[in-house]
């Protein structure tokens, strides 16, 4: 997908004058921030499920090259296909051959962020294949022909009359009707249900690869990512190489907080462990499964201070409790991974010169790293990357002019001073001349306040 | 090459080539039984219906009269490995769905009393697509089969010496949707309706 990061000013203010996009917005906030408070209540310690987590993700970096060899080998042993791609086009090439290989026509494809990531729907459509999303967020803005805006509810900007309307652009409804919600569902299942019948090759993404056993896991509610999986006679799988845990104990305590952390379910409805091809005696299941592998930059951090962002398993908890997230939306961001994990991966995995303003996409309020499971301290690596973008140069000169000014102000104190008594004169004196002189968005969200007089100031009035 | 590119850029940043503990043997004291009273409430709780019944015979009488009851005359597919306890009545069709089913009817490996959750194996004689294609899906489970939380179901696979099969199912639920407005929404692609059939006995 085509990185935009660098528009993020601009598409944060057109988000903020929708107000569709307000409404929805407004919506999901509430809804995906009490599900996880109410779940995490009924759990004894969920500082020990989050602990438990950490520390099988820790070993599985720590042993990353080890077990993704390991994990390659069950998989072929149990009859499967592994490949390794370094770029986002070598997945799309590989997923490509795959394909053709087979000479498939219909392709279904469970969520893969990492599909998202390489753009492969584009790509495999514009060589010939029709490929349809199945999980209904990503049906709903593949209709629509938008990007993500959230990374577990991909569609969580769009209102069900939005909804309606795009399924009465590209169904023939005939007298099927939908006012309801219920009314929505039906009809993807009903269309959706032919597609997953009728397709030569399903692919998904993965939760978790286990380098035991060789096993993906797939976590879905719809069932979505089990047809994918099963119907076709093809599937593949899309994952990054962090996705690797040593075994299905370590898989075990992750899926513990990624559903709690996700959507406040104890347990996603489906999470399915996938081992090779269908065996000789099955009545079902695909006959080749692939696994595609994919580094695009993260093999880079590993080692690096942005190591703990590794540690991520996309469950947006932190995007659901991010102030600046829930005022833009997830499409101002500009690429696939919106909120604070996304303002740390895009610059990591993209380029600072890409996406210079995310990492000041933040108010530093802390709760993304308070509510993160895997406990990746997002604050911190925001600020070493503004740290980053502000020593290579990238940043805009009128910023960089300001930061430039303001420390060569407080490298001299009296002139610090002198300055603050004169804004504070100016403030006290001038406050509506003040007020017009300054752009008028810049009131909507701030108040303007005088500042106290400093502590020597007071000291020096009581010696008067 | 991609593969040896990636694996040495991983070695160069510091990827350990120390072995990792082996997990220890597993005893079946290890392994914690689950309440079969906390297993119906969690699994009420995530929509299932819930069906008790004292023997698998019991338990093939009891569906039949459920689906008497709710009217659903479409076709039923069994599973294999529950065929004989359906074996009398010809509308019971044995083998995997082809998605024209309204009813599937499968066999769970065990269940968790933590999440309410029922694990199937899949195999020729309990396919797993059985778990996903139908409107109404009845799982059977025997309760002595329940434990406590997802790390006895591990330590159980590796003392029952099971190899994982292509799909280890957990399901805790009918298949669901909030993806509209975060309205929750029963039977997105899989079964609206699950039924778990809890048989005590053996």
């Amino acid at each position: 997908m085509q990185c935009e990061s660098h528009q993020f000013k601009s598409k944060a203010r057109e988000a903020l004058d929708n107000e569709t996009l307000q409404t929805a917005l407004a919506r999901a906030k509430s809804g995906f921030v009490n599900k996880r408070a109410k779940a995490i209540e009924l759990v004894d310690d969920f500082e020990h499920l989050k602990q438990l987590a950490q520390h099988s993700k820790r070993e599985a970096l720590t042993h990353l090259p080890q077990l993704l060899s390991q994990f390659e080998a069950r998989v072929i042993a149990s009859g499967g296909h592994v490949h390794w791609a370094s770029s986002a086009e070598d997945l799309n090439c590989i997923a490509l051959e795959i394909c053709q290989s087979v000479q498939a026509r219909t392709v279904t494809k469970g969520k893969s962020m990492i599909g998202e990531e390489t753009g492969l729907n584009g790509y495999l459509e514009q060589a010939g294949l029709t490929l349809v999303e199945t999980d209904l967020g990503e049906y709903i803005i593949q209709l629509a022909k938008e990007p993500p805006s959230h990374i577990i509810a991909p569609a969580v900007h769009k209102t069900r009359q939005q909804v309606a309307e795009l399924f009465r652009q590209h169904h023939a409804l005939g007298e099927r009707g939908l006012d309801q919600i219920s009314d929505l569902v039906a009809e993807a299942r009903q269309m959706l249900r032919a597609r997953f019948l009728e397709a030569d090759v399903g692919i998904t993404g993965a939760n978790l690869l286990i380098a035991d056993t060789g096993s993906v896991a797939v976590v879905t509610n719809e069932g979505n990512g089990d047809l994918s999986a099963t119907l076709p006679k093809v599937h593949i799988v899309t994952a990054s190489i962090e996705k690797v845990v040593a075994s299905l104990e370590d898989a075990g305590n992750i899926l513990e907080v990624l559903a709690r952390s996700a959507t406040g379910q104890a347990m996603s409805t489906y999470t399915t462990f996938f081992t090779g091809p269908r065996r000789d005696s099955d009545l079902d299941g695909p006959e080749q499964f692939h696994v595609i592998l994919l580094d695009n930059g993260r093999s880079d951090l590993l080692g690096s201070e942005f190591e703990p962002m590794l540690g991520c398993i996309k469950c947006g908890a932190c995007l659901n409790h991010c102030p600046v997230y829930s005022n833009v939306g997830g499409h101002a961001y500009g690429w696939v991974y919106p909120g604070p994990m996304g303002s740390v991966l895009t610059p990591l995995l993209q380029g600072l010169e890409q996406s210079v303003d995310l990492p000041n996409a933040s108010t530093f309020c802390g709760r993304c790293a308070e509510v993160c499971p895997m406990g990746i301290p997002l604050p911190s690596l925001l600020r070493t990357l503004r740290e980053k973008a502000f020593e290579s140069g990238h940043e805009a000169g009128t910023f960089r002019f300001g930061i430039f000014l303001y420390s060569w102000l407080c490298a001299r104190p009296r002139l610090y001073h002198a300055a603050v008594n004169g804004a504070n004169f100016v403030l006290r004196h001038w406050p509506n001349w003040f007020r017009l002189s300054l752009p008028k968005g810049w009131f909507q969200h701030r108040t303007l306040s005088t500042s106290e007089p400093t502590f020597m100031n007071q000291w020096k009035s009581t010696r008067k | 090459m991609s593969r040896n590119d990636i694996l040495n850029r991983l070695r160069r940043h510091g990827g350990s080539v120390m072995p990792l503990p082996r997990q220890p043997a597993v005893n079946r004291q290890d392994i914690e039984t689950g309440n079969t009273e906390g297993f119906a409430r969690q699994a009420t709780a995530n929509n299932i219906g819930v069906i008790r019944a004292n023997s698998l015979d019991h338990a093939s009488a009891l569906i039949e009269e459920y689906l008497v009851k709710s009217g659903l005359n479409g076709s039923v597919v069994v599973a294999g490995c529950l065929q004989v306890f359906f074996g009398h009545s010809t509308r019971f069709e044995t083998g995997t769905s082809n998605g024209q089913d309204q009813v599937c009817i499968s066999m769970a490996y065990a269940g968790i009393e933590d999440t309410g959750t029922f694990i199937t194996l899949s195999d020729s004689s309990n396919p797993t697509l059985l778990n996903f294609l139908a409107e109404v899906h009845f799982l059977v489970l025997p309760t002595q089969r329940i434990y406590h939380r997802k790390m006895d179901i591990w330590k159980l696979l590796a003392l029952e010496n099971r190899e994982l099969p292509r799909a280890l199912n957990f399901i805790s639920g009918p298949s669901r949707t909030a993806d509209i407005e975060q309205t929750l929404q029963l039977g997105a692609h899989g079964p609206k309706q699950l039924i778990g059939v809890l048989v005590s006995g053996t």
